[in-house]
């Protein structure tokens, strides 16, 4: 929990605006969310909304799933509130539950998948991906987003923490639960895997682009 | 570190106010208790199916169980302590009192019985794929289908086996001969072998040489009753008294069944010939072999018997005169003939003087 302390003055920063210096601090807050007090609870929340649906809905990868998830997420942030030693870490904390029950809603879909009783619906990267970002970012994106639809969850997290989120080493295996050798391993097999499907992606690139055009039309023919 | 990640900036929902608010409508809305949360709703949704899958399973292997009870063995005795023994297998074992048997292997692929002491008839339903063997004093009756009997005759440590086939094939083979080699008898119905005889291992036909099997007591209710039954019960185990071999013949009489009272009234003079109704049964079972069971020869097997344990007797007229009249059925016109001059010296008058009187010419 301790490497998570970077992450949440990371996200935080972003925060700055729902945290005014009049309002109460996360400590507070907690404490009083603690006692069951309502307009805490809502404070937490709306200062974590968009943390939260941000993170979901890069780790799930979909909006489809995204109001569930936050809902289980900031749920299961209440019932365990009392475990929560130190509150002054609340955003990462709560940063780590959204990761674990994205890693159970993950799971589930891919059981459901397994037995036949969910359809699979592949990422879509047009609305995932933001129109704006620059090309070498979708390019990015779009090749991670490609290869974690095929990896188990747990390293489907790591790479997607560690990538996307940008989170340091220490900061993915204490988000996951796992030692960091295990963290370090996950991230490792994903980025052989990222780095083998896109250098296969800049082969059919090349390849494509050096095709005479009458081959080219005849392959968009058939 | 104040500068956001930079991938994550490109990848963000579409949050609205509205949504916002719906959000958090949803979660202050929902019940925090244990019992609501959605994934504690998934794992009793899935242990719920986990029970019904177990119940489903308990309940196949109940109604399995219950299948394969209503296959037990079915055990009848009558009132002659002789017991009925039907297996599911579809064997029927009919075991004489005072018999001792052993069920050694019982499944859908063999069925093993051992015959420690006794006798006991055996009626087999054809079935290739099931194996029926019967055991007794180191020999194996292999069985193909069929309906026998298997005696143990003799008290010492070493008894006399006896088969007789009714119906059927059976092999006779050394226990633990392999089964490969040839058996030692293969026996066809009306068969019988016994190490008694098995010296000179000739085939004894029921119908023609009684002598063969003389220690072979009769048992099957339903066995063919030839004049081999003066074999089967000649110095058989007394293992039912003379009264209740009576009562058995009498009882199977009144329900018809007179190949049963055949049996028992012919152990009952072989077994008991001092007895006051050895006589009496001769002459009856000779009735019923000549009126009923069409069985000429074992007829007059019995009247003559008849006449030699009982030489006052009442029925000897009768039994003299259906003597004449078998004798010239079975075309054996000497004997026919001094049957019929023996019944007119001593009954010049009698009530069938008249009805013979024409019998014995050819």
């Amino acid at each position: 929990m301790v490497a998570c302390l970077s992450y949440n003055l990371r996200v935080s920063a972003s925060h700055t605006s729902t945290r005014s210096g009049s309002g109460p601090s996360d400590a507070a807050l907690v404490v009083a969310a603690r006692a069951n007090e309502a307009w805490a609870k809502e404070a937490l929340f709306r200062r974590y909304a968009q943390l939260v649906n941000g993170l979901a809905y890069r780790v799930i990868g979909r909006d489809t799933d995204l109001d569930d998830l936050v809902q289980d997420s900031f749920l299961e942030a209440w019932r365990s509130l009392h475990r929560l030693e130190n509150p002054q870490v609340f955003s990462s904390w709560l940063s780590a539950i959204v990761v674990r029950t994205a890693h159970k809603t993950l799971r589930r879909r891919r059981l459901m998948n397994a037995l036949g009783l969910r359809h699979h619906e592949p990422i879509d990267l047009d609305t995932l991906i933001s129109a704006s970002a620059p090309q070498d970012v979708q390019v990015e994106l779009r090749a991670i987003y490609a290869l974690v639809e095929t990896l188990p969850p747990t390293t489907r997290l790591a790479l997607l923490l560690r990538r996307v989120e940008g989170l340091s080493l220490e900061e993915v295996a204490a988000m996951l639960g796992v030692s960091l050798a295990t963290a370090k391993r996950r991230i490792a097999e994903a980025e052989r895997q990222l780095e083998s499907m896109t250098a296969l992606n800049a082969r059919l690139s090349t390849s494509h682009q050096a095709a005479p055009p009458g081959s080219n039309k005849a392959s968009e023919g058939a | 570190m104040t500068d956001p990640p930079r991938l994550a900036t490109y990848v963000q929902p579409s949050l609205s106010e509205a949504r916002i608010q719906r959000q958090w409508a949803k979660v202050n809305e929902s019940p925090q208790h244990f019992w609501s949360h959605r994934s504690v709703v998934y794992s009793l949704s899935f242990a719920a199916f986990n029970l019904l899958l177990v119940f489903g399973y308990l309940w196949y292997r109940g109604s399995a169980q219950q299948n394969a009870a209503a296959e037990q063995i079915v055990v009848e005795r009558d009132g002659h302590g002789q017991e009925r023994v039907t297996l599911p297998e579809g064997v029927s074992i009919v075991v004489r009192a005072e018999s001792r048997y052993r069920l050694a292997q019982r499944s859908k692929q063999r069925v093993h019985v051992v015959l420690d002491s006794g006798a006991a008839a055996f009626d087999v339903t054809p079935n290739k794929q099931r194996q029926v063997v019967v055991s007794a004093a180191g020999f194996d009756v292999e069985v193909v289908g069929t309906q026998f009997e298997v005696s143990l005759v003799g008290q010492t440590s070493k008894p006399d086996v006896a088969v007789r086939v009714d119906r059927g094939t059976v092999r006779v083979r050394s226990s633990g001969q392999d089964h490969a080699r040839e058996p030692i008898r293969t026996l066809t119905a009306g068969e019988s072998w016994s190490t008694r005889t098995s010296a000179s291992p000739a085939e004894h036909k029921r119908d023609v040489d009684a002598d063969a099997v003389t220690d072979t007591p009769s048992l099957a209710p339903s066995a063919t009753d030839g004049s081999s039954s003066a074999a089967t019960a000649a110095t058989s185990q007394r293992l039912t008294t003379a009264k209740e071999l009576f009562e058995i013949a009498q009882a199977a009489r009144i329900k018809g069944n007179a190949r049963e009272a055949a049996s028992a009234l012919d152990r009952l003079r072989h077994s008991y010939p001092s007895d006051p109704r050895a006589g009496l049964a001769a002459f009856e079972l000779g009735r019923m072999r000549m009126d009923q069971l069409g069985d000429s020869g074992g007829a007059v097997d019995a009247l003559n018997d008849a006449m030699r344990l009982d030489p006052s007797a009442r029925f000897n007229e009768d039994a003299r005169a259906r003597l004449v009249q078998l004798y010239h059925g079975l075309g054996q016109f000497d004997r026919c003939r001094k049957a019929q001059s023996d019944y007119q010296s001593r009954y010049p008058s009698g009530p069938h003087a008249k009805g013979i009187s024409g019998l014995c010419t050819r």
